[in-house]
């Protein structure tokens, strides 16, 4: 790779409290604006990885993103560079309007309300959300309206490295692919754990398979869904099913 | 507009601050304002002794007016004091069975609680609750408070929202159940619910670490009190207290 890698994670490991290893020895890196899924089966680390590479779960390893390596005098850094998007948006969104909830980031960094306001708007329109819904209450919108206001909330920040914990739960085939889009139109370096392969495929070129902690495959998406018997074996597809 | 609105067809709804749109003279009425007027009624129904009842009947009167500005459905008031009369209700009856002494403090808990809850619902049937909170995000010495009294409320939403969920899910697992049935059943899943909360208000909690939250809320921009929005306040207030103040000196 020529350029520098706008995430680089080494032997990252970690486990819960009197469970077995959760992550083990992962290591990956990814090229800025890069678009990388994370695959595997429920369970299987993702969410823990992505807990992992914001600091909210401190792991064993090198977790590097812009430059900045992941140490405690360091997280705010990190988190204001690699923005993570929950599974639940629910648990994302808590201010009382939605252009409360978007504007929080901007004012916590200390920008005027103005000047937050500004940013939560071009927010919105980035990710396609309607001006008339910022007076709304997070939980009146849709589960796709919310979900693209997750984004919105943390796409205030300008992050270099998006990380989207299951972005299609709970979204409708339409959602989903207003979410693709959405995404593709963001330059940010996106990793997008999920165990919806045929979401991945769509605008991911390269894929990452976790089996129980560990990274077993790190390749071009087209070439791994191609091989049935291991897609299987990652728990990825059910056997007797043609197609993922 | 119902901020905290219940999903559940009608059952066992918990409505918490539930606000009702509407162009109401009270509605109009600065939240600030609205909070001074409520302060003076809860001093006055505070003050105001068991005996004579009149002040009573005008602090209720009071209230009635306050209700009928803010066009406030009787249905919606009814539902509400409904809710409460389990908490007055019981104390008041256990209190008839004792001596002189104890029923008047039974009337006392009874009817200051009513004047309290009713100044408490008019105001928020007519006020949005994030702004009430809002506003006291900007006094000096309650932005603290506003901000774990929105947590709370971000919480008690997020649980009735749960307990709406449980009751639909009994509803459809056991639809002909008797409602005892049903209570107890929902008592032993709000052992689960808390729990449940619990772990998203940890997620809630790491989100708005994760986007930069130090411990203190964001200000909200400050917003000028119209000197008219005051008068009524303070002159709702100022009437409450004058009706206690006679009632008990007088």
């Amino acid at each position: 790779m020529g350029v520098a890698p706008v995430l680089l994670v080494e032997k990252l490991s970690f486990a819960y409290a009197g469970d077995g290893a959760a992550l083990e020895g992962v290591g990956f890196s990814m090229a800025p604006g890069e678009r990388v899924a994370l695959l595997g089966a429920n369970g299987a680390g993702k969410s823990t990885l992505l807990w992992c590479l914001v600091g909210i779960l401190a792991g064993r390893g090198k977790i590097e993103v812009a430059g900045t390596v992941l140490a405690a005098n360091t997280k705010a850094e990190v988190r204001k560079n690699l923005a993570l998007a929950f599974s639940e948006p629910d648990d994302q969104l808590f201010m009382p309007t939605l252009a409360k909830d978007l504007a929080f980031g901007p004012r916590a960094e200390g920008d005027s309300p103005e000047e937050a306001l500004r940013k939560a708007r071009a927010a919105a329109a980035q990710v396609g959300l309607a001006e008339e819904l910022l007076p709304r209450a997070p939980h009146e919108l849709s589960s796709g309206e919310k979900r693209r206001a997750a984004l919105a909330a943390i796409l205030t920040s300008q992050p270099k490295v998006l990380a989207l914990d299951e972005p299609t739960n709970s979204l409708d085939a339409p959602g989903r692919a207003v979410l693709a889009e959405t995404l593709e139109h963001l330059s940010c370096a996106q990793l997008i754990a999920t165990h919806d392969v045929g979401f991945a495929r769509t605008i991911c070129s390269r894929a990452l398979v976790l089996v129980r902690g560990q990274l077993v495959a790190d390749e071009d998406i087209e070439g791994l869904l191609a091989d049935r018997e291991r897609l299987v074996a990652y728990g990825l597809a059910a056997p007797g099913v043609t197609r993922p | 507009m119902q901020w905290c609105r219940g999903e559940a067809d009608g059952r066992m709804l918990i409505p918490i601050a539930g606000a009702e749109k509407g162009d109401s003279p009270l509605h109009r009425l600065d939240d600030r304002a609205k909070l001074v007027a409520l302060t003076g009624f809860v001093v006055a129904a505070m003050l105001t002794p068991t005996r004579p009842v009149w002040p009573w009947l005008a602090l209720f009167g009071l209230l009635l007016v306050a209700l009928a500005a803010g066009r406030v459905k009787p249905g919606l008031m009814a539902k509400r004091f409904l809710g409460l009369s389990l908490v007055v209700g019981v104390p008041f009856a256990v209190s008839r069975l004792g001596g002189e002494a104890t029923r008047l403090a039974g009337e006392s808990f009874a009817v200051k609680s009513l004047l309290v809850a009713g100044g408490f619902f008019a105001l928020t049937a007519t006020a949005h609750m994030p702004d009430l909170l809002e506003g006291t995000s900007r006094v000096p010495g309650l932005s603290g408070m506003s901000a774990l009294a929105a947590f709370i409320l971000r919480g008690a939403n997020m649980l009735t929202g749960e307990v709406v969920r449980t009751n639909r899910a009994w509803a459809l697992r056991a639809p002909r159940a008797r409602l005892g049935v049903r209570l107890r059943g929902l008592v032993a899943a709000s052992i689960s619910l808390l729990g449940r909360a619990a772990a998203r208000s940890d997620r809630v909690g790491a989100a708005m670490v994760l986007r930069g939250f130090d411990g203190r809320m964001p200000p909200a921009p400050a917003r000028a009190l119209s000197a008219g929005d005051l008068a009524v306040g303070l002159l709702f207030a100022a009437i409450s207290l004058a009706i206690g103040g006679l009632g008990r000196w007088a």
